[in-house]
């Protein structure tokens, strides 16, 4: 080492409490830099791979192209990594418990296409040949007889062939032939997107040995760079394939294929965000330090220059701490930072698992571009905080160290007092105020620590609040955990199935009570009105006739009439027509109490409102029906109409364990058509959600008020040395502890309260526009977080007082 | 101890160091002083002189030995009770001045009183001001006078208490003749005017010869003890 590095190092032994707090404060900065960038990594990594286990390896979707083509994409390998493609090999009739899937399609899948589709094997193994097949957890669960691996299937496959154009557009579907084949299962998959589609097939998976020209190809093409995709997409758009294409949006998004704001480009700009607050008290810190340094060391470089010592020279000498500092604290902060993440990953990963779902999986995943941005991002730091104490070292003047002249340049008016303020404040406390007046910019250093810190105290306690309330608003009705009903729409389940479905739930165990609901229309023959129909089953079913004086089976066959101004009486019937057929229903009960109170959970000031406003049911009449009388009426189910409220359907649980029916229930019910509602495990995984955030923003917020805190130390202390003299002084004239305590509390209370106050300021201001933010969307209080402002102003106060009272020197 | 002994001390001893490396500062070291003495303790670099008065100032604690002052054993005192004592019984006069430099003349003179909370007698300071030649300078800052000055207001913070004791460590060693022998006329005349106790540390027999009484160290023992008048 030469004499300039020698120098250094000694300098930062010689000082080993202040170089120990300085490199505390990078090491800290440095994991927490690191530990962002390896998280934002991982979690981008396991999205990534979550894309492509839930929608394949595949950045572009042709729906139907000809083998052609296919060749031709697999030529293009500048820019095109693989190429997946499929052909339909063939269709066959296959009866199960669900009515509306009553066939199996046999899907061909090439290497690349098994490998890189959203193939999710749940048991078993891919088909290595044209005669091995994998079938969905759908289909074995909807089996009339129980199927396992290793057993065959003998279908009859009706092969077809398509009469394609050049460009691959579909003319015609002709049947090919049929041949008998017996296919062995060697996996069972969970249901595709493919079958979940698909409105009367199950989907069979089987080896594409060779292609065959007659047949469209379906075409998965993987990109080598992603961000090529919208331009190879739009090349594609332009051709005839355009009507047949998709993208994998999931996978592209986390790819980083999309210039435009999303999910992924959100979750950098809050890491860039965070980085931002580190690095800049980082440089705080840092600078703080090399300044006090120099400070302390101003006579040893006047004593450098007067020997013959360069600008240059005591440039590096204040440079070679800076590479001293980087080459310790550098390695042991990645070490640590990256260390839990990956430590943290799993812990981390099953919390976030549930929530996400689809076999979401935490990766820990680490790049060199993360671990160098943190490199440089220190080195930066620390040498942007070198660049003024430099300048300050390359000004110390030889001739006032041989004077030894070593007194401080002060002004009257920079420590004039009034005598009003000298006689309240008393001696000790005057020395204090004078003393702070004389040395702002010294302090200012730990102003901005303390005000950063507050400002941070008061955004995070806000930004949990708002999260916990929105929690606790997160809804749960009464009475019921687990609510099934249809999705509206193109794809929704056939009503024959639901019914099916709901018979199926019945048997399973963890229900304590249930209700169905079934609302459709008829219309009433005599006049043509629209008629409402509600048909009921289950506990609050019960409850309502119990309160009409009747019981379920008086209902089998007749119906209620739910009217103000009825126009039957009882026992005569109803004429209705609903999709062409004609129903007559008797009416056994007329009635004005509304199921819609039993069926909801409606508190009773509710109750009141509504009937106040007269709207705690319609004018219009309505029939109510047991839904065992629905199951044999051909329902319309509002399919082909855009009016939603023309029917629906749901089964409204009380379970004693949620989860678990919720799992049961996902194995046989269509989860494309139809939804499940745990709204138990909404909350949990809000609740869960909402915990984490906590931890992190206030894990963030500790060790960022740890850097913030070293800083606070070390400028005290430091302050402290260079009055040494000052307090010797004080003491040999008699000064005694009580008076030195006095006057040291006041000093940290007057630099501490300026801080807090702009910090305070600052961070409501903040604050507040965080909160017309959220509430933009969310129905919340402004909130005011007092109590941890007040701990923030105690603990800031404390730990000020603390750091004095260590580097008070005894005598 | 005789009515008019205004400092006492009784075989002190200050070792620095362990066993294995020691150095005796002080050895065994016993004198009286007189109310209104002005002594001078005169040795080499190292001789012990410093660190005799700094046990005489109670800034130091002895190995063995003790110090009264007043009749009061300065070492038996608790920190706090030792502290008050300094300030009304002790005036300390330092090399290179230690004046606050966030104080003016006037501050740092009254300084010992405020920090005993007593009320200054405004006559008596423009008197003391007037004697240390300050008039024009009261409200300036430290680093707005020269050395000499400098010192002077040192002096002045030293005697506003009337103490038992001032000690005087190399007062004029930071200044050139002239303020050196102000300085030292300074002091004879407080001695005279108030009948102040001086104890002043000095390396220059010059200036140590202006005392009444001057007391040679040599390797921490008093070599030589001589009281002008009896010469």
């Amino acid at each position: 080492m030469n004499i300039l590095g020698m120098l250094a190092w000694k300098n930062l032994k010689r000082n080993r409490k202040r170089t120990t707090a300085t490199m505390i404060g990078i090491i800290v900065s440095v994991a927490l830099i690191s530990f962002i960038f390896t998280l934002i990594c991982s979690f981008q990594s396991s999205m990534i791979e979550a894309a492509k286990r839930n929608r394949g390896n595949y950045h572009i979707h042709i729906n139907q192209t000809t083998t052609e083509k296919a060749i031709e994409f697999n030529q293009m390998q500048d820019r095109i990594e693989k190429v997946g493609i499929s052909q339909t090999i063939g269709a066959a009739d296959y009866k199960t418990q669900l009515y509306a899937k009553q066939g199996i399609r046999i899907e061909g899948y090439d290497e690349t296409s098994l490998l890189n589709r959203d193939i999710r094997l749940i048991e078993g193994r891919m088909p290595r040949n044209e005669k091995e097949i994998v079938i969905s957890n759908y289909l074995v669960n909807n089996m009339n007889e129980p199927i396992k691996i290793g057993d065959t299937l003998t279908l009859e496959v009706q092969k077809v062939k398509l009469t394609v154009s050049d460009e691959g557009k579909r003319e015609d579907l002709e049947p090919d032939g049929v041949e008998t084949i017996t296919y062995t299962i060697t996996g069972i998959m969970k249901q595709t997107a493919q079958e979940a589609g698909s409105s009367n097939s199950y989907i069979a998976i089987t080896k594409l040995e060779r292609m065959t020209k007659r047949r469209p190809c379906e075409v998965t093409i993987l990109l080598k760079n992603p961000k090529d995709e919208g331009i190879f997409y739009q090349e594609l758009s332009n051709s005839s394939m355009q009507n047949r294409l998709s993208e994998n949006t999931e996978l592209l998004l986390w790819q980083g294929a999309t210039n435009e704001m999303n999910e992924k480009s959100q979750i950098e700009l809050i890491a860039a965000m965070s980085t931002l607050i580190v690095v800049s008290i980082t440089i705080v810190l840092i600078r703080n330090s090399f300044q006090i340094s120099i400070s302390e060391r101003m006579k040893e470089f006047g004593t450098l220059i007067s020997i013959g010592a360069t600008a240059k020279q005591i440039r590096k000498i204040v440079l070679a701490e800076g590479v001293i500092y980087v080459i310790i604290s550098i390695p042991i902060g990645l070490i640590l930072g990256v260390g839990v993440v990956f430590f943290s990953a799993n812990g981390i990963g099953n919390a976030l698992e549930e929530m996400l779902g689809n076999d979401w999986i935490m990766q820990f995943s680490i790049n060199g571009i993360s671990i160098l941005a943190t490199v440089v991002l220190t080195i930066l730091s620390i040498f942007i905080s070198c660049i003024k104490p430099i300048k300050e070292a390359q000004k110390a003047s030889p001739i006032e160290t041989i004077r030894q002249n070593t007194e401080i340049a002060i002004k009257n008016k920079d420590v004039k007092i009034s005598k009003w303020k000298s006689k309240l404040l008393g001696i000790e406390r005057e020395i204090a105020y004078k003393n702070i007046k004389r040395n702002k910019r010294k302090y200012r250093s730990t102003t901005i620590s303390i005000s950063i810190i507050m400002i941070l105290v008061i955004l995070v306690s806000s930004i949990i609040q708002y999260v916990f309330t929105m929690v606790n608003d997160v809804y749960i009705p009464t009475g019921r955990n687990i609510d099934v009903g249809i999705i509206h729409g193109y794809g929704q389940e056939e009503t024959s199935t639901i019914f099916k479905s709901f018979d199926r739930i019945k048997q399973l165990d963890n229900i304590i009570d249930y209700s169905i609901n079934v609302h459709f229309e008829g219309k009433i023959k005599e006049n043509s009105q629209i008629l409402w129909i509600y048909a009921y089953e289950g506990k609050t079913y019960e409850e309502y006739l119990k309160r009409l004086g009747l019981k379920y089976e008086d209902t089998i066959n007749a119906g209620i009439l739910l009217s103000k101004n009825p126009s039957k009486k009882e026992g005569e019937v109803f004429n209705i027509i609903i999709k062409d057929k004609e129903y007559q229903i008797p009416i056994i009960k007329i009635t004005n109490l509304d199921p819609y109170i039993a069926m909801t959970d409606l508190d009773s000031a509710k109750i009141e409102k509504l009937k106040e406003n007269n709207n705690y049911y319609s004018n219009t009449e309505r029939l109510i029906i047991p839904n065992d009388m629905a199951k044999n009426i051909d329902i319309d189910d509002g399919k082909n109409s855009n009016i939603y409220g023309h029917f629906d359907m749901d089964m409204r649980i009380n379970s004693s364990n949620p989860n678990q029916l919720e799992r049961e229930i996902g194995q046989f019910i269509n989860l494309d058509k139809m939804v499940v509602n745990n709204y138990t495990k909404q909350k949990e995984d809000a609740q869960r959600l909402s915990i984490i955030m906590s931890i992190f923003l206030y894990g963030l917020l500790l060790v960022i008020s740890l850097i913030g805190i070293t800083n606070i130390y070390n400028t005290i202390t430091a302050s402290m040395s260079l009055r040494k003299r000052e307090f010797e002084t004080l003491r040999a004239i008699g000064m005694s502890n009580k008076q030195f305590n006095k006057m040291f509390s006041f000093e940290s209370l007057l630099y501490s309260t300026k801080s807090l106050i702009i910090g305070t300021i600052l961070g409501i201001v903040l604050s507040y526009g965080i909160y017309i933010i959220i509430s933009a969307n969310q129905a919340i209080q402004y909130y005011f977080p007092i109590v941890q402002m007040i701990v923030m102003m105690v603990l800031t106060v404390m730990v000020i007082y603390i750091s004095t009272k260590v580097a008070q020197q005894k005598r | 101890m005789k009515e008019n002994v205004i400092l006492k001390c009784e075989n002190l001893t200050k070792i620095y160091g362990n066993e294995n490396a020691k150095t005796i500062a002080l050895d065994n070291v016993s004198f009286t002083v007189e109310k209104g003495q002005f002594v001078s303790i005169i040795g080499a670099s190292g001789s012990g002189k410093s660190t005799l008065l700094h046990l005489l100032g109670g800034v130091d604690k002895p190995t063995s030995g003790s110090v009264l002052i007043n009749n009061t054993d300065l070492h038996k005192l608790t920190e706090d009770n030792l502290a008050t004592f300094r300030r009304r019984e002790i005036g300390i006069i330092y090399q290179f001045y230690n004046l606050l430099p966030i104080m003016n003349v006037k501050e740092n003179i009254v300084l010992p009183c405020q920090l005993d909370k007593r009320k200054v007698d405004e006559k008596e300071l423009n008197d003391l001001i007037h004697t240390l030649g300050l008039e024009d300078r009261i409200t300036h800052l430290p680093n707005q006078l020269s050395g000499g000055q400098q010192q002077r207001v040192a002096i002045g913070r030293a005697l506003i208490n009337h103490p038992a004791l001032i000690l005087a460590d190399e007062p004029t060693g930071n200044l050139d003749s002239k303020s050196s022998e102000e300085i030292i006329e300074l002091l004879k005349v407080s001695n005279r005017k108030y009948n102040q106790t001086i104890l002043l540390v000095t390396h220059d027999e010059k200036i140590a010869k202006q005392a009444d009484r001057i007391i040679t160290i040599q390797d921490g023992k008093i070599s030589q003890d001589i009281i002008k008048n009896e010469e």
